[in-house]
C-alpha cells in the first residue's frame, strides 16, 4: 500500500518535471541559459558562437 | 582594479595543477599494484609497500586526489563564470585547497602504515575523515554562497550537478563514517552486520553516482559546450536528466551485495533501480554527444573535443554495462572477478579521467590568459595514449573476468570444483600483463600533459593577471 503510494508520487514528480520543462517554460528562457558557457571569453578577442553546419 | 570585480582564479589554478600531479601519483601507484599482481615479490615483502596497503592508496589518490582536485578546480571556475561573481570567500576557498591537500598527504602516509577503517573508498581513519567533513562543509559554503551572490538570474545546469554532488557527498561521507574512536588511529563503525554493509554500499555506490558521475556531468555540461563553442543540444533534456539521475541513483547501492546476507527484497530493489538508471544516464550522454551534431568536423582538428566525445562514449558504455552487471544472474558470473575491475576502469579512465583531462586542456589557457595550450601535438599524443591505454585495460579485464567467472562455476559430476584457484590465477596472468601495459600507456600520457602544462605556464606572459568580471552595461 505505502509502496504503491510512494511509486505513484515518484511518477507524479517525474511528470511534473516533464510538464514544467516542456510545456510551462518558454523555449527562449532555455536558449538564454544554454548560451551561458559561451559567454566566457576574453572581451578583447571576441569569438562568435558557432552555429555553422559542416562546411565540407 | 577592485578585487570584487575580478574572478578568484588562484584557487582554480592551484587545484588544476594538483589534478595533474595527483593524477600522475595515483596512476603510478596503480601501475605498481598491477605489477604486484603479476610479480607478488616485487617490493620484497616491505609491509608498507604491500598490495593490501597500496591498493586503497591507489583508489583514494585517483578518486579523491585526482578526481577531487579536478572537481574543485572546475566547480570553482564554472560557478564564478556562470554566476558572474567572485567566489563567496577567498579565505574559505583557500582553506578547502590546503585542507584537501593535507587530507591527501595524510592518506598517503596513513594508508601505507596500515591505518584503515576497512571500508572500501572510505578507508581513512577518523581524524582524517573529520578533516574531510570540515573541508567539505566549507566547500559547500563557498559554492552555495557564490550561487547566492550570483548576478545572473538563472542557475546554469552545470551548477545543479555540482551542487547535488557537493550536498550528497557531505551526507554520504558523514553518515558512513559515524564511528566510535578507539585510540588515535583506530575506530569502530556504529553499524554492524548487514546494516553496516548496506550503509557502506549506499555510500560506495553513491560515491560513484554523485562524486564520479554528477560532479563530472557538471564538468561536461560546461566544458563540452565551451570547447565546441555551441550551446548544449537540449537544455530541456538536461533538466529532466538532472532530476531523474539524482532521484534514481540513490537506490542502486544494494547491487554491490547480491547473494549476501542482505535481505533479498533489498537486492532486487537495487537491481531494478540500477536498470532504470540506464535511461537518465544515456539521456545525459546523448545530450553531450549531440551538442556536436552538425559540427563533427571539429573532431578532426581538435584533440580536446575528441577527449570529451570519447569520454562520453565510455560513459555511455559503462552506464550500459553497469545496469547489465546489476542483474542478479549476470552478477553471479561477474562478481568477484576482474570484470568488475574492467567496468570500474571503463568509467574511471574512460569517463572520469578523459573528461577531466579534456576540461583541463580547455581551462589552463583561460587561467593563464593565453589562446591555447603550448603544444596541440602533445594533446594529440595524450589523447591516443589515453584511448589505447583504456581499451587495452578494459578488454584485458573483460576477458579475464569472463574466464574466471566461467572457470569458477564449472563443476565435476561429483559436485567438486573442476579448477583450483591457482589454475584460474595462472590462466589470468597474460591478461594481467596486458592490463599492466594498458596502465603504463595511460600513465605515459599524463607526462605529456605535465610537460605541456609546464610549457604553457612558462610561455604565458600575463599568467597572474586577474580576469575581470563582465559588468552589466
Amino acid at each position: 500500500m505505502i509502496g504503491g503510494i510512494i511509486t505513484l508520487l515518484a511518477l507524479l514528480g517525474f511528470l511534473a518535471v516533464v510538464i514544467y520543462v516542456f510545456v510551462i517554460k518558454r523555449r527562449e528562457d532555455f536558449d538564454e541559459q544554454a548560451h551561458q558557457p559561451l559567454e566566457d571569453r576574453d572581451p578583447e578577442k571576441p569569438e562568435q558562437p558557432d552555429n555553422r553546419e559542416n562546411p565540407s | 582594479m577592485n578585487q570584487s570585480q575580478t574572478y578568484n582564479d588562484r584557487v582554480v589554478r592551484q587545484f588544476a595543477i594538483m589534478t595533474v600531479v595527483w593524477g600522475i601519483v595515483g596512476m603510478l601507484v596503480g601501475v605498481l599494484i598491477a605489477a604486484q599482481l603479476i610479480w607478488p615479490d616485487l617490493t620484497h615483502g616491505i609491509a608498507w609497500l604491500s598490495y593490501g596497503r597500496l591498493r586503497p592508496l591507489h583508489t583514494n589518490a585517483v578518486i579523491f586526489a585526482f578526481g577531487g582536485s579536478a572537481l574543485f578546480a572546475t566547480s570553482y571556475y564554472v560557478v564564478q563564470r556562470t554566476c558572474q561573481t567572485r567566489l563567496f570567500s577567498d579565505a574559505l576557498a583557500a582553506f578547502t585547497f590546503w585542507g584537501w591537500q593535507v587530507v591527501i598527504v595524510g592518506a598517503a602516509i596513513s594508508l601505507p602504515l596500515g591505518k584503515t577503517m576497512g571500508k572500501e573508498y572510505a578507508e581513512l581513519e577518523w581524524p582524517l575523515a573529520l578533516l574531510v567533513a570540515a573541508v567539505w562543509v566549507v566547500y559547500a559554503v563557498v559554492f552555495f554562497g557564490t550561487i547566492m551572490r550570483r548576478k545572473i538570474k538563472h542557475i546554469y545546469v552545470a551548477n545543479w550537478f555540482y551542487g547535488a554532488y557537493i550536498l550528497t557527498i557531505a551526507v554520504l561521507h558523514i553518515v558512513n563514517n559515524l564511528s566510535m574512536p578507539a585510540g588515535l588511529w583506530k575506530s569502530y563503525p556504529v553499524y554492524s552486520g548487514a546494516v553496516d554493509a548496506m550503509v557502506q554500499w549506499w555510500y560506495g555506490h553513491n560515491a560513484v553516482g554523485f562524486f564520479l558521475t554528477a560532479g563530472f556531468l557538471g564538468m561536461m555540461y560546461y566544458f563540452v559546450p565551451r570547447q565546441a563553442n555551441r550551446p548544449i543540444y537540449s537544455y530541456r533534456l538536461s533538466i529532466v536528466h538532472f532530476w531523474s539521475l539524482i532521484a534514481i541513483y540513490m537506490w542502486a547501492g544494494p547491487h554491490h551485495l547480491h547473494y549476501t546476507s542482505l535481505p533479498d527484497w533489498a537486492q532486487t530493489l537495487g537491481m531494478v533501480f540500477s536498470i532504470i538508471l540506464l535511461a537518465p544516464s544515456w539521456g545525459g550522454m546523448i545530450n553531450g554527444v549531440m551538442t556536436l551534431s552538425g559540427a563533427w568536423y571539429k573532431l578532426r582538428t581538435d584533440p580536446i573535443l575528441r577527449f570529451m566525445i570519447v569520454a562520453l562514449s565510455f560513459y555511455g558504455m559503462s552506464t550500459f554495462e553497469g545496469p547489465m552487471m546489476s542483474i542478479k544472474t549476470v552478477n553471479s558470473l561477474s562478481h568477484y572477478t576482474d570484470w568488475t575491475i574492467g567496468h570500474v576502469h571503463a568509467g574511471a579512465l574512460g569517463w572520469v579521467a578523459m573528461i577531466s583531462i579534456g576540461s583541463l586542456y580547455t581551462l589552463f589557457p583561460r587561467l593563464w590568459g593565453v589562446d591555447k595550450m603550448y603544444s596541440i601535438k602533445a594533446i594529440e599524443w595524450h589523447f591516443w595514449t589515453s584511448t589505447i591505454g583504456t581499451v587495452l585495460y578494459i578488454t584485458a579485464m573483460w576477458a579475464a573476468g569472463l574466464m574466471q567467472g566461467l572457470m569458477w562455476r564449472t563443476f565435476n559430476d561429483d559436485g567438486t570444483l573442476t579448477y583450483t584457484f591457482i589454475e584460474v590465477l595462472k590462466r589470468t596472468e597474460p591478461y594481467y600483463m596486458l592490463r599492466l601495459l594498458g596502465g603504463v600507456i595511460f600513465l605515459s600520457g599524463m607526462f605529456f600533459m605535465a610537460w605541456n602544462v609546464y610549457k604553457t605556464w612558462q610561455s604565458a606572459a600575463g599568467r597572474s593577471k586577474a580576469i575581470a568580471i563582465p559588468q552589466p552595461a
